[in-house]
């Protein structure tokens, strides 16, 4: 058994640097931290840079395998962990004491998630999972003067431990039915044995726990509270980050190592989808906050992204994917918009977006383009991603499901409009402008541009996508 | 002009306009509005070039341009025209030049964004109507419907916010009911050749069996119905045509809910010709209730917008009538009736727009005795009642008695009733001019001011203009019409009955 610690080397990299900030705080007074955020944004680049140059297979005896969709989710992962980067610089005004390790932590967290993309295992799976977990508990508590931000780390923590709960007891009937923690172990006894109740219950069990990472019925009641309590960062942290680990995870174990019992998990995994669209997307409709509609859009996209799971196919795990980058993209430049208006205005109420459009046009398109990615509206990515999700799950002859996802998409247009109609149809009360610095502009520039470029030019992402969907099955 | 890209170039310059706009100061209304109005001008130039290079004689599809887009999908961005399509570009065309015009003179306000939002809009309009990709289509389908929300919900009128709202909703219900059609005959033509394409003319060469076209014509007559506007769903239509703008009705009514049908015509029937049979007859029905409910909403109606949006939902049920006969003449004259309706209701809403912008009022008791005041503008309304209501000499005359010829042979009783709906439409356009222009003069309305300069009269004069021209000679644009329907029925009439 070898361990082949070289095809580590990216989380080694972001792991040294989550200890280097953390040593620095000793030597460095109290004070602005801008440069840490500096430090995080280039070691994800420069860990992005080193990933392309590590060659595929397991290392540390089996618990790590690092293959062509571990790489893409990694890729994901940097880039949030750069643009979260970013976000925190501008957001750390906010922020009073202990800015040092909030950079550290969310390195730390970045970690766990590239591990989660890379476990083969049980084991190194629930490990991966742990680290995350603490630390974004401990960064959705950080700003401990508001009230809000402590309810939301404890929120957080106590329906992740009653998850946790959910996902060992499962792992552990999964175990005890094929005496083995390796994806790959499990796979190859499951598909030889016939299916027992015992695996039923365990998978059932391990997937109702994994919907808490992702915000799904029946583990989503968090989201809300948890998105607007925490520190804006870390909220664009949990939307774009935790939701791509929680699916990497999913497909992981449902489909390489539980593919051959489909039929097992097919209607429990239909009906977490169908739920979680509807809850979502209705509960998205009367919202006041951003960050909270943002919260009940992110459970109706773990809805879309269930769908896909649910089928099980190629496309259904390369429109996965796809959503996952679009979806990225469309969070990080809203968050980012929000917290440039933040910082101005100190609220994140829709209605105090009236007349942003005047305001300031850049930020007011961001959202713009955010949003309406986030609904599935052309020609931005939003909608090529939904559309192969819902082509996914037509081809599979889930027709239940594709309606409610169309369905479900007209509501998101509608709540999404809401904010829209807040910005370009309602007169501002304040018409003083909003000031975006250089910085800021072209980094915003660059996400919108990315977001227009996946839905106008798909065909590189998508081929991407769909090759390395195929080598799962 | 071989191998010139005139539909990308058609669908292109309004987007490059866009950009260009983008750059130009707030400040700089007079160029803004040059601007829109000479890339504007030009599409009309291009669709007038189209049409006549058009050869009716081969047919089919013509001036394709085809580059593969998303490979693994078999998606492309694959554009080209027929005989239906011309007709619909060269209308769209009309449309929004002359709508270029009519806000020249009503919008006043925030004037660069709304002429980028129109020209994207419109960018959309042409990209569907020459479109031979099904995913293309869907594509620039929605990229004409998302305009529309800032554009009725900025410049309109009473109670904007709301029908904006309730527009876009139902124009994106009924897109994606009909994205899940396009996806399950792909997957089946997929299926069936092992070729997987969103190509139409790939897809039109696939023969369905039947128990599968009469399921998938369901989301695609459903989804288009939508945007028709088919009873029962035709609510949004009325509400948002009244809260709009001018120039926005005018492309909403014009052209915006000729893509429905064209939706209809082009996926639904020339895909699954056998669904097609076996569901029009009950589309047909619905389409009285359109006609005849549309025209006695209408009739009730106080406020001119409402009058003419609902007597729109009206018209268009004649269209679907048309369509539902499945046969040359009734077809011929549906997608006739789509450019004279287009061009009719256009100018319905220009001149509307006009009065209301120096009165502040649409109701039709509230104007009285008007055309002592502007002659110019008493005219153009009574034209356009005359179209509306099918007097010979224009353009609707000849498509709606092609839709009643045609009709007649296939749903007699129908036909019957519907012939009704016309002095249904008669009574409320002729008491709207009566009352609007001919009754006792009112004082407060002294000061009104006729449509005078260039600017103001030229839509006008230019959209009267079309109607008579097609009145008088409608081989111009019906032997386009023809051109393309003809190949649709052989494949339709190619269906065994049953």
């Amino acid at each position: 058994m070898e361990m082949n610690v070289g095809r580590l080397i990216p989380e080694f990299i972001m792991l040294g640097g989550a200890f280097v900030l953390l040593i620095l705080e000793f030597f460095v007074p109290k004070g602005p931290r801008k440069w840490a955020g500096v430090f995080g944004m280039i070691l994800s680049v420069i860990a992005a840079v080193v990933l392309f140059s590590t060659e595929y297979g397991t290392s540390l005896s089996g618990l790590f395998v690092q293959d062509a969709i571990s790489v893409y989710f990694k890729l994901l992962f940097l880039i949030v962990t750069a643009l979260v980067f970013y976000l925190t610089i501008l957001y750390e005004r906010h922020i009073e004491n202990w800015r040092g390790e909030f950079y550290s932590l969310m390195l730390f967290c970045t970690v766990g998630f590239m591990f989660l993309s890379s476990s083969s295992d049980f084991i190194g799976f629930y490990v991966s999972l742990e680290l995350v977990a603490i630390t974004l508990y401990i960064l959705a508590a950080f700003t401990r003067e508001k009230s809000q931000s402590v309810e939301a780390g404890l929120k957080y923590i106590v329906t992740g431990a009653l998850s946790s709960g959910f996902l060992l007891y499962g792992i552990s009937f999964i175990y005890g039915t094929t005496g083995a923690t390796g994806f790959a172990d499990v796979a190859a006894l499951v598909a030889n044995n016939e299916g027992n109740g015992f695996l039923a219950i365990g998978l059932a069990l391990t997937v109702i726990g994994l919907t808490f990472k992702v915000s799904g019925v029946p583990f989503h009641v968090w989201a809300p509270d948890v998105y607007e309590g925490a520190p804006t960062p870390i909220t664009a942290l949990l939307a774009a980050g935790s939701k791509a680990a929680g699916f990497i995870v999913i497909i992981r174990i449902l489909i390489t190592a539980l593919g051959s019992v489909r039929s097992e998990w097919l209607v429990l995994v239909s009906v977490i989808s169908g739920a979680t669209l509807i809850f979502g997307n209705l509960g998205a409709m009367p919202q006041k906050n951003i960050k909270r509609m943002i919260a009940y859009a992110g459970i109706g996209s773990a809805g879309y992204l269930f769908m896909a799971v649910a089928a099980a196919s190629p496309l259904g795990v390369g429109a996965l994917m796809y959503y996952l980058s679009t979806y990225l993209f469309a969070i990080t430049g809203s968050f980012i918009a929000l917290v440039v208006f933040y910082n101005s205005e100190g609220s994140y109420t829709i209605e105090s977006l009236a007349g942003l459009a005047r305001r300031s046009p850049l930020l007011a398109i961001t959202i713009f383009i955010g949003f309406l990615s986030l609904a599935g509206v052309p020609p931005l990515g939003g909608f090529i991603a939904k559309f192969y999700i819902i082509a996914a799950a037509v081809q599979q002859g889930l027709w239940a499901l594709a309606i409610i996802g169309v369905l479900m998409a007209v509501v998101a247009m509608y709540y999404f409009l809401i904010v829209i109609r807040s910005m370009y149809l309602r007169p501002a009360v304040n018409t003083e402008k909003i000031r975006v610095d250089n910085y800021t502009r072209v980094i915003l520039y660059g996400i919108n541009a990315a977001t227009v470029i996946l839905g106008m030019y798909p065909g590189p992402l998508t081929d991407w996508v769909m090759a390395i969907a195929e080598t799962l099955f | 002009m071989e191998g010139f890209p005139i539909l990308s170039v058609i669908i292109g310059l309004p987007l490059v306009a866009t950009l260009f706009l983008l750059f130009v100061k707030e400040e700089s209304v007079y160029l803004i509005r040059c601007v829109a109005a000479v890339t504007t001008f030009s599409t009309l130039i291009l669709s007038i070039i189209l049409m006549f290079k058009y050869d009716t004689a081969a047919g089919g599809f013509q001036f394709i341009e085809k580059t593969e887009w998303v490979k693994s999908m078999g998606i492309s961005y694959h554009l080209g025209v027929d005989g239906i399509s011309v007709v619909m570009i060269v209308l769209t065309a009309f449309v929004i030049f002359t709508g270029v015009f009519v806000s020249w003179v009503g919008i006043k306000t925030r004037v660069k964004e709304h002429y980028i939002l129109m020209l994207l809009l419109v960018a959309g309009v042409f990209g569907v109507f020459s479109a031979l990709d099904m995913l293309l289509f869907y594509f620039f389908y929605e990229l004409a419907v998302i305009p529309m929300y800032p554009l009725i919900g900025i410049w309109g009128s009473a109670n904007r916010e709301y029908a904006t709202m309730k527009l876009t909703l139902y124009l994106s219900f009924g897109a994606v009911f009909a994205l899940l059609g396009i996806l399950a005959i792909y997957f089946t033509a997929g299926a069936q050749t092992g070729v997987y394409t969103f190509d139409m003319l790939e897809m039109s060469a696939v023969v369905f069996d039947r128990s599968f076209q009469i399921k998938a014509f369901i989301p695609l007559i459903f989804g288009f119905g939508v945007l028709v506007p088919l009873a029962p769903f035709h609510s949004w239509s009325p509400i948002g045509h009244a809260a709009a703008p001018s120039a926005v009705s005018m492309l909403h009514a014009g052209v915006l809910m000729k893509l429905g049908a064209y939706g209809i015509i082009r996926l639904a029937m020339g895909l699954l010709p056998e669904g097609a049979v076996y569901w029009m007859p009950y589309v047909a029905g619905l389409c009285l209730i359109n006609i005849f409910y549309g025209g006695m909403v209408a009739l009730s109606r106080k406020d001119l917008k409402f009058m003419v949006g609902y007597s729109s939902s009206s018209h268009m049920g004649y269209v679907l009538l048309g369509l539902a006969t499945l046969g040359t003449v009734g077809v011929n004259g549906a997608v006739l009736l789509m450019f004279a309706h287009g061009i009719m209701t256009a100018l319905a809403f220009s001149l509307i727009g006009f009065l209301y912008d120096q009165t502040h009022t649409r109701m039709i008791y509230d104007l009285s005795g008007l055309a002592k005041k502007v002659p110019f503008l008493a005219v153009c309304f009574a034209i356009m009642a005359f179209a509306s209501s099918g007097l010979p000499g224009l353009a609707n005359f000849v498509a709606e008695l092609m839709v009643f010829i045609g009709a007649f042979k296939v749903y007699p009783i129908h036909t019957i009733i519907a012939v009704f709906g016309i002095i249904v439409t008669a009574t409320y356009m002729l008491r709207a001019v009566r009352t609007v222009f001919f009754c006792e003069p009112l004082d407060r309305w002294d000061n009104l001011r006729d449509a005078t300069t260039f600017i103001e009269r030229m839509p006008y004069v230019v959209l009267i203009a079309v109607l008579l021209l097609v009145g008088f000679y409608p081989a111009i644009v019906l032997d386009l019409i023809n051109s393309g329907v003809v190949p649709l029925m052989d494949k339709i009439n190619g269906v065994p009955l049953g």
